[in-house]
């Protein structure tokens, strides 16, 4: 899997990464308001931004003293795309079929 | 021969194709593709396993099969659609989309497969197509990116 799919499927699979990301797409939002509703410590919500950030899911700039953070929806345009993971699913799956048809018999003679 | 049949690999956003050989004749592989009992043994990645499949390969008949992690961890993904055609050993086109827990489906793809024997070596060209966004527009139809949720759950429930 290329690298940056990989961090994308990364920071997908936790259940709060994905839950900050579904509120950022709907309005931009400081990192204490990102955190509020969660029961984790803000060191621990943190920790959650720095990977979706790593994988380009989201951005922040500076305002003052706070961090806005953004969702990037190019990236999020890339995840729509069901493409890279069937590619992935599918070579994986007809190498397993490769390797499985050869343990298969022929209907004339069986092993 | 690898690297030639590669290049008619491709992708655009609704489409992708994939062609490979396999050192089998056509009768088979199609049986291999299609009889649930087989496709239990190959239709997944080496890191997930499957846990069921059943089908009823006809016109008009439905196949179903779940995929988890092979440890048995996280979410249970499934599989379905039906079959649209059928030219045994030549072609097949079905149709399919992933079964959520709650009851909801992702949007509906399309798959066909084209198999050309030459020697006892069968060329396998493989379509799978989405259809365009009119028709996810019924309710009962998730978006890709809560699919891609799940599918993650599933994929990472191993690591």
């Amino acid at each position: 899997m290329s690298q940056q799919l990989d961090l994308l499927f990364y920071s997908l699979s936790d259940q709060t990464r994905r839950d900050i990301l579904r509120r950022l797409t709907l309005k931009e939002l400081t990192v204490s308001q990102i955190a509020k509703p969660y029961k984790i410590s803000l060191a621990a919500v943190s920790k959650h931004l720095k990977v979706l950030e790593k994988a380009k899911l989201i951005g922040r700039r500076r305002d003052g003293k706070n961090h806005i953070i953004h969702a990037e929806p190019k990236t999020l345009i890339k995840i729509d795309s069901w493409i890279e993971f069937y590619k992935q699913y599918w070579n994986e799956s007809f190498d397993q079929l490769n390797t499985y048809l050869t343990t298969v018999g022929d209907t004339k003679n069986e092993t | 021969m690898k690297h030639e049949l590669e290049k008619l690999n491709g992708t655009t956003d609704d489409h992708l194709v994939i062609v490979r050989e396999f050192s089998a004749p056509r009768e088979k592989v199609f049986e291999v593709l299609t009889n649930p009992d087989h496709v239990k043994k190959w239709s997944c990645p080496t890191s997930m396993k499957i846990t069921f499949s059943e089908g009823d390969v006809k016109v008009g008949g439905t196949y179903r099969f779940g995929m988890q992690s092979a440890s048995g961890k996280g979410p249970e993904m499934v599989l379905t659609g039906s079959y649209k055609e059928i030219n045994r050993p030549e072609r097949v086109v079905y149709t399919q989309f992933m079964e959520m827990p709650d009851g909801k489906k992702s949007p509906e793809t399309e798959i066909e497969i084209l198999l050309e024997e030459n020697k006892g070596t069968t060329q396998m060209v493989f379509h799978h197509s989405r259809f365009p966004s009119a028709g996810d527009r019924d309710n009962a139809r998730i978006g890709w990116t809560d699919a891609f949720g799940k599918l993650t759950d599933l994929v990472h429930s191993m690591k």
